[in-house]
């Protein structure tokens, strides 16, 4: 297994007070407490360049919180309350295409594109609580193939720890974690970068990410060692949220070694004939959130897609969606 | 009673490749010779009456084939078919306790497809060289394994090179689990500088045998996980079935629906440039774009020929038709019209059932337990459409057949 650390952005841990959220170091911008309403957010939607292996180095474009960086390589993550009203702000730093954001499940009937060097605000009201893709509707697929697209999640207005709102207590969970999967096929992004024609009906991406990282850094710290932060930890006993996102192009079917997981909601809505799955297939824009009932097995369990060009980094295996499971 | 499965990779002499010419004519001849070969007929069929029967629509003579020629083919060789098996079904398939291997010889075998061109495969063959459906005529997909629900089970994999089985949704623990990095891998040269480079973790020896409890009644998987990319594409795959523990073989589960008779479909693609020698994964690994597209290692005409792959039975009878993708690629299957209900997925009974189905998606790595009830006579033809993985076009079918007799 090759170990070098392909992303070089950084990874910072975060606690919370009932629940954290680890996977690839997941941060939060808004934590619960920190809320008001209205919800202002504040992004940048910047092109940078970004180390997919050890001698290479693509464009890309990212929604970037530049006050509040999110999880992992991901440049922002919105956590806010069902029933909040929620502000984006976004300032366009990329010079060359206008961006507009999508929420599937919100009207975004009345957005406007901001320009490249604009300004341009999108406000709406979350009223289901569950996990949401924003990603940019401006350049049809090539937003999300560069990679324009981050998590929202909606906690339920009960305040509880459920999924959602006044969740019975087998959808109620202790430990909580978001993987949201993309990729990019680099010869989109280098065409992007020399300004040469962009062909996305031969989209073929070669390198994959959970939350921006790609293994072994969804994995393993610097040293090539497990990093707890980074897994997903779970013990005995409980019952652990963990919310697909798909921000990306492709279908993502996401498999777990050793575990079960029960499908709760599937875009939001309750789940009410396939519901207990080992592979968890989602759709480009779909976002499915589970609950994991930790047995007394223990040890690591690798989770990742079974489209297995998805677990290489540029064909070589294993790289790309794969990350572990860590049950005590 | 515990069950012990050994499994195993052949070993051959010497590769495809560097065979003289008539050498290799000689070889791909005789595999041509035996995949034409009629599949043996079923040793251990059971009849169960059918328990229950569903309101059908009569027979459509409506195929999705693309053109007329292929059309023509279709109808010809189902019409062969049914002669040949008309009561073929996957109990027949091959015994409980089987031992597969892993060697050389699976490892570069010709495998010949229906335009005639030689594919090199890789796969898993029990003791007596036979992979799926008993028979010697196909590497892959490899032997069915059968287990009963709540029963220690043992399967003991024979391996010349880095090879795992990863018992895919039985949700064994971690030493059992078949990832080399986490839970070993088992050669018997595992040497650096072997023809296979040797994964991360600890080899574990040779042979190596994978306990566990067999998990809910239901339908699994098994692949090998090492340079997973490759060796599964190759051919390194097969199917579990879990029977219930009160050793019904009508059910799939205690409280499923009924069944008289039970096809297994292993859906699975080729891309022929990554059959071309390269031992690991890597730039020939990049993009994957499959150019033939299978059910049960075939392809092709071939499928309408395949006893364990074409359905037919007698009107009335209740079919269940256990889906198993096994591929890279997803797919949308449906049985030409005839409407079929979804009762399992991933060896869970589904909360409701969903009935009366015309279409399935079915997902890399997922399995569903499909039931249908045959209409009156007639031969409907089936189809598996393979997705991009963008799931935004068709690049490949799979075209079979179901026929109520």
């Amino acid at each position: 297994m090759d170990r070098r650390h392909f992303l070089k952005t950084g990874v910072a841990g975060f606690a919370g007070s009932y629940t954290y959220w680890a996977v690839g170091g997941l941060s939060l911008t808004h934590w619960r407490s920190a809320m008001a309403a209205p919800v202002g957010i504040n992004l940048s939607a910047v092109a940078l360049s970004r180390a997919v292996s050890a001698n290479k180095n693509v464009l890309s474009w990212q929604f970037v919180d530049l006050s509040q960086p999110g999880p992992g390589a991901l440049g922002a993550a919105i956590v806010v309350q069902q029933g909040d009203e929620i502000n984006i702000t976004i300032e366009n730093m990329i010079t060359s295409h206008g961006v507009k954001l999508k929420i599937p499940g919100i009207d975004n009937s009345s957005w406007q594109t901001v320009p490249p060097g604009g300004v341009g605000s999108f406000q709406f009201t979350v009223n289901k609580a569950g996990s949401y893709v924003i990603y940019d509707d401006e350049n049809g697929l090539l937003g999300r193939a560069m990679g324009l697209a981050i998590p929202l999640v909606v906690l339920p207005a009960d305040g509880g720890t459920g999924l959602y709102n006044a969740a019975p207590v087998e959808h109620r969970f202790q430990r909580e974690y978001l993987v949201m999967l993309n990729e990019l096929d680099s010869r989109i992004n280098d065409a992007v970068e020399s300004g040469q024609p962009v062909n996305l009906e031969t989209y073929q991406p070669d390198y994959f990410f959970v939350n921006g990282l790609s293994y072994p850094d969804t994995v393993y710290d610097a040293s090539g060692a497990i990093d707890d932060s980074k897994v997903i930890y779970m013990q005995a006993g409980e019952q652990v949220a963990i919310r697909f996102l798909n921000g990306g192009l492709l279908y993502y079917p996401m498999h777990f070694h050793g575990y079960h997981t029960q499908v709760v909601l599937r875009d939001r809505i309750l789940e009410n004939n396939i519901v207990e799955k080992d592979t968890v297939l989602l759709k480009p824009e779909e976002t499915v959130d589970t609950i994991l009932n930790v047995g007394r097995q223990t040890g690591l369990f690798p989770l990742h897609t079974h489209y297995v060009p998805g677990v290489t980094n540029a064909g070589r295996y294993a790289g790309g969606a794969l990350l572990m499971l860590k049950a005590v | 009673m515990s069950k012990y499965i050994n499994l195993q990779i052949i070993k051959n002499i010497m590769a495809p490749e560097a065979r003289p010419d008539s050498e290799k004519r000689k070889w791909l001849a005789l595999l041509g010779s035996v995949f034409t070969t009629a599949c043996a007929p079923p040793q251990n069929n059971h009849r169960i009456p059918a328990a229950k029967s569903t309101e059908y629509d009569p027979p459509i003579a409506e195929a999705p084939s693309p053109d007329e020629m292929v059309e023509t083919q279709v109808q010809q060789q189902v019409t062969a078919q049914q002669t040949a098996s008309q009561l073929q079904t996957f109990a027949a398939l091959g015994p409980v306790n089987i031992s597969l291997q892993a060697s050389d010889m699976t490892m570069n075998t010709i495998q010949i497809m229906a335009n005639g061109n030689g594919i090199r495969v890789w796969g898993f063959t029990d003791d007596s060289g036979a992979a799926f459906n008993a028979q010697t005529n196909r590497i892959c997909p490899g032997p069915v394994i059968e287990l009963t629900e709540g029963e220690p089970s043992s399967i003991s994999l024979t391996s010349m090179h880095p090879h795992t089985i990863h018992l895919h949704g039985l949700d064994v623990d971690m030493a059992n689990d078949g990832v080399p990095a986490t839970s070993g891998f088992v050669s018997a040269m595992a040497m650096p500088g072997g023809p296979i480079p040797v994964p991360d973790g600890v080899n574990l020896g040779n042979p190596f045998s994978y306990n566990f409890i067999a998990p809910h009644a239901g339908t699994y998987m098994y692949h090998c996980h090492v340079d997973t990319v490759l060796h599964m594409e190759m051919g390194m795959y097969g199917t579990i079935v879990v029977r219930p523990a009160n050793g019904s073989r009508n059910v799939s589960w205690v409280g499923s629906s009924i069944f008289d008779k039970e096809y297994i479909w292993q859906l699975h693609t080729f891309d022929s440039r990554w059959h071309n020698g390269d031992l690991v994964s890597g730039s020939n690994t990049q993009h994957y774009n499959p150019d033939y597209f299978l059910i049960n290692g075939l392809d092709g005409n071939r499928l309408f020929n395949d006893p364990a792959t074409a359905i037919s039975g007698m009107p009335g009878q209740r079919i269940l038709l256990r889906l198993v993708n096994l591929g890279y690629m997803p797919a949308r299957f449906n049985l030409g019209g005839l409407p079929f209900d979804v009762e399992a997925s991933d060896g869970r009974p589904l909360k409701t059932v969903l009935t009366a189905q015309h279409e399935l998606l079915i997902g890399p790595g997922e399995r569903y337990d499909v039931f249908v009830t045959l209409p009156p006579p007639g031969t409907r033809i089936t189809a598996v459409n393979y997705l991009d993985i963008t799931g935004r076009r068709i690049i490949g079918q799979a075209i079979c057949s179901i026929t109520s007799q």
